[in-house]
């Protein structure tokens, strides 16, 4: 466990040096790509500001002892397109984002997991063909593309869904039926990355489930009349979770990039679109920043992982221990 | 264990349909007696705040709430909108501010209003405004003259953009963002700001009752914020706005067919004063500073392709004039067609030949090879370049298609002039800047000299166009610089296109405006719904 926090330590020090040295190795004036503005539109005047604010004209190791020192304090530096703090921007679309990533990867797993070890016990059969080839078909579909079909069905043809954002132009005054309003806007984005993430954790749960069907362990549970069903759960799924849990903490990076494409679709102002308009405008603070999140919520979901698998897994428990 | 099960399902069921019932859909546009209640308008302009400093945010206010002195017709003529104005000498202009006009917040729109404006602008964007004029002066409460160190009869076209700002909210202001939106928002057009929802994606305006012209035929106007053209577009084919609308822009190309297949929606050309697909010669640079080869140029380039592949169905010929349509000023000059035959003699009268036969000429002893620089962020202009190539390889001119970022694109071409020509579009405001006409992009010493032109004749032209006294003087002056460019060809423009409005069928009664489109005050009084 000590060996996953430093490797943990260590790349998110990666990250940071990286981000520090991203708009300093790019050709072209370090002063001006780190606020992310373009010459000709920058007077002598707000040069020499600029310069001064971004301290760019002191020695490396002191910009990055203070570049680390206002990490530290929460300070992910000045969006000037924006006239903000980038980390107030960021927090201020984090909520939708994490409104569409965290129901996406719970659902995802949650589904993957049932159809998996559904399929599993079946290998071979037409059911488990038909289950693959559906997943299979799924995940080569682009998410933009995925996230247009389902809106044009079920947004437009159907009228079942809202177009996009997050509530009505009119929100009801109530409680339940306003949070039921969110839910209904949240209904497609979320299964556009629903769909576009169970595939491959559909194919390694399955895969390993009828891998394990093989075990002698299996083997003895059915000789002791247990059902499949009673058996999958309580004890294939303990062995095969280790691998299924990093392929969902794997999976929120996905999630959390794959929700630009989404957010665009569903004109949903979040992370991702965030990150889009940094990209356009070419503010390379803010688009810090959100590279900076992101990196962060991925080693942070690894290390979760981790710990969980650690809790849930009795071999792993066990190594730790003999480890000790 | 099955009855726990059963139960969980009707649980979820339930907690589905009442999530389905409680947002059964939004509210409907409801026409009443001729009136319409609520005007959806879907738009991909990225607004993150309701603020006036925001760019989009600000126009789009200048189609409801903002005013500006005045208005520009599709036809190029002023009318008044917030003030009626009169000048005797095209050097001192006298604004009156119309009877009746309030803010909001019911306070009187004054004179000292807009010379607060003029001001204030200058303190937030470093000049520009209150120090263009010699002299500003306070004739009584709703009159301002404003004097010009010059007489200049284009002065209404800057004023068509000036959105007057209320002086008792914004006078001890510096940062708007620290203002409330509401009290931020406050102006004095037949619509007052309602609220912006970013969760929702609404910009919502309600008509305003006190407003001296009457009642708006739409009582409640909303803004539907959209980050991908795809979904808006599929948003109006299925009823959900009402129109689509976007600042100085049409309909893209890609998405014209399909909205004319679809009954419920009617396109609208309207005209386009921008030049949105043009080669421009650095005509300072060989071989561009030889006129025969511009010519020649001119005489190879397949105009009809070029509207076939990239314009929209109302695309016209452009003509060598290079000044579109609906221009002020605009006279008819000669049409721009392929002559593969003319071109090669022009080319022949240049001396350029084929020496060692390989199908490419040869000028002043070096291959006659022409480099186009385009910008990345505009792929379509690439586009173009790749046809202008074949066009011309055709008459045995090599290509080089120079694609830059932005940013280099920019400093190569307004501040080093390393170019040799260009593929860009030029917009609408840009082409009416300083002696309008495209003298911005022209003349050699303006900062955005793509064309790099510094012949005295072109430049005794350009000052004749500043002493005009009046609008028929300017509009002489104007046809002669046409008739300039037409002669000298030192830019091309590759097609002139309409900028196509889409909206519900049910709808018409839409008013042109010469800035804003289909959008503005006046579609707001004259606007019908079936």
């Amino acid at each position: 466990m000590k060996k996953k926090l430093l490797i943990s330590f260590f790349c998110l020090l990666f990250i940071l040096v990286f981000n520090f040295a991203l708009p300093r190795l790019l050709p072209g004036d370090t002063v001006l790509m780190l606020v992310g503005m373009d010459e000709d539109v920058v007077s002598e005047n707000e040069y020499a500001y600029y310069v001064e604010k971004t301290g760019a004209d002191r020695p490396l190791a002191e910009q990055f002892a203070s570049y680390l020192r206002g990490i530290l304090q929460g300070d992910l530096g000045y969006s000037y397109h924006h006239n903000a703090p980038v980390e107030q921007l960021i927090a201020q679309r984090v909520p939708a984002t994490l409104q569409i990533a965290l129901p996406a990867v719970l659902l995802s797993a949650l589904l993957a997991l049932v159809l998996g070890c559904y399929a599993g016990m079946r290998k071979g059969s037409g059911m488990e063909r038909m289950i693959s080839t559906l997943q299979i078909t799924v995940d080569a579909i682009p998410g933009f593309l995925l996230g247009l079909l389902l809106l044009s069905l079920f947004a437009f043809h159907l009228g079942w869904f809202p177009s996009g954002a997050l509530n009505s132009i009119v929100v009801p005054a109530a409680t339940l039926p306003a949070w039921g309003d969110r839910i209904w806007h949240l209904c497609l984005p979320v299964l556009t990355l629903v769909l576009g993430s169970v595939p491959a954790k559909y194919l390694l749960v399955c895969n390993t489930v009828a891998q394990q069907m093989q075990e002698k362990y299996v083997l003895y549970a059915r000789s002791r009349g247990l059902s499949d069903s009673y058996i999958v759960w309580h004890h294939i799924l303990p062995n095969i979770c280790q691998p299924f849990i990093a392929m969902v903490g794997m999976n929120m990076g996905f999630i959390f990039s794959g929700s630009l494409v989404i957010e665009t679709i569903f004109s949903i102002r979040g992370l991702g679109s965030l990150l889009d308009q940094a990209i356009r405008s070419r503010d390379y603070p803010l688009l810090q920043g959100c590279l900076l999140v992101s990196a962060v919520v991925v080693v942070v979901a690894n290390l979760l992982t981790d710990v969980l698998c650690v809790a849930l897994d009795p071999k792993v428990r066990c190594r730790i221990h003999e480890a000790e | 264990m099955r009855k726990c099960r059963c139960l969980v399902f009707i649980c979820l069921c339930f907690v589905m349909c009442c999530a389905l019932s409680a947002c059964g859909g939004q509210e409907a546009s409801q026409p009443e007696a001729g009136r319409i209640d609520t005007f959806i308008i879907g738009t991909t302009a990225e607004i993150s705040s309701a603020k006036r400093s925001v760019y989009n945010f600000d126009v789009l206010t200048g189609t409801l709430s903002q005013l500006a002195p005045v208005w520009v017709d599709a036809d190029g003529v002023y009318h008044p909108l917030l003030c009626t104005y009169s000048t005797e000498d095209s050097r001192t202009w006298i604004l009156t501010v119309r009877e009746g006009m309030t803010w909001h917040d019911g306070q009187p729109v004054s004179a000292a209003d807009i010379q607060f404006t003029l001001e204030y602008l200058d303190s937030q964007n470093g000049g520009g405004y209150a120090d263009s004029y010699e002299d500003i002066r306070l004739v009584d409460e709703r009159t301002i003259a404003l004097e010009l160190a010059e007489p200049n009869p284009r002065h209404l076209a800057s004023l068509t953009t000036l959105r007057i700002l209320p002086k008792h909210i914004y006078q001890d202001v510096t940062d708007d963002s620290a203002l409330p939106s509401d009290e931020a928002n406050i102006g004095c057009g037949p619509y007052r700001f309602v609220r912006f929802d970013a969760d929702a994606g609404v910009l919502a305006f309600d008509a305003y009752d006190a407003y001296p012209d009457g009642q708006p035929m739409v009582e409640h106007v909303l803004f539907r914020l959209f980050d991908n053209e795809d979904t808006m577009y599929m948003a109006l084919k299925s009823g959900e706005i009402d129109m689509v609308y976007r600042y100085s822009s049409g309909v893209s190309t890609a998405v014209l067919e399909d909205l004319q297949r679809t009954e419920q929606i009617s396109l609208l050309p309207i005209r386009n004063t921008a030049n949105s697909a043009v080669l421009i010669f650095n005509n300072q640079v060989s071989p561009f500073d030889n006129e025969k080869i511009r010519q020649a140029l001119a005489c190879a380039i397949d105009y009809a392709r070029f509207r076939e592949l990239f314009g929209s169905p109302y695309a016209l010929a452009s003509e060598a004039g290079f000044i579109p349509p609906g221009t002020y000023g605009y006279v008819q000059t000669q049409t721009l067609e392929r002559d593969l035959q003319l071109a090669a003699a022009y080319l022949q009268e240049a001396g350029c030949t084929d020496s060692d036969d390989d199908g490419y000429l040869e000028y002043q002893g070096q291959p006659l090879c022409v480099e186009v620089m385009v910008r990345d962020d505009k792929p379509v202009h690439a586009r173009y370049a790749e046809l202008l190539m074949n066009n011309l390889a055709e008459v045995g001119i090599a290509v080089q298609i120079d694609v830059q970022e932005v940013a280099a694109f920019r400093e190569l071409t307004e501040q080093q002039h390393a170019h040799a020509a260009v593929i860009t579009g030029l917009t609408a405001f840009g082409m009416a800047k300083n002696q309008g006409l495209a003298a911005l992009y022209l003349w050699g010493e303006n900062s955005m000299s793509y064309g790099q032109v510094y012949d005295e004749d072109y430049k005794a032209l350009l000052d004749q166009a500043d002493a005009a006294a009046n609008m028929e003087e300017y509009a002489l002056v104007a046809a002669e610089i046409q008739q300039y460019y037409a002669d000298t060809l030192p830019a091309i423009a590759l097609f002139w296109d309409s900028h196509i409005q889409a909206f519900n069928s049910r709808y018409s009664g839409f008013v042109e405006d010469g800035t804003f489109g289909l959008l503005n005050v006046q579609t707001w009084f004259s606007l019908q719904a079936e």
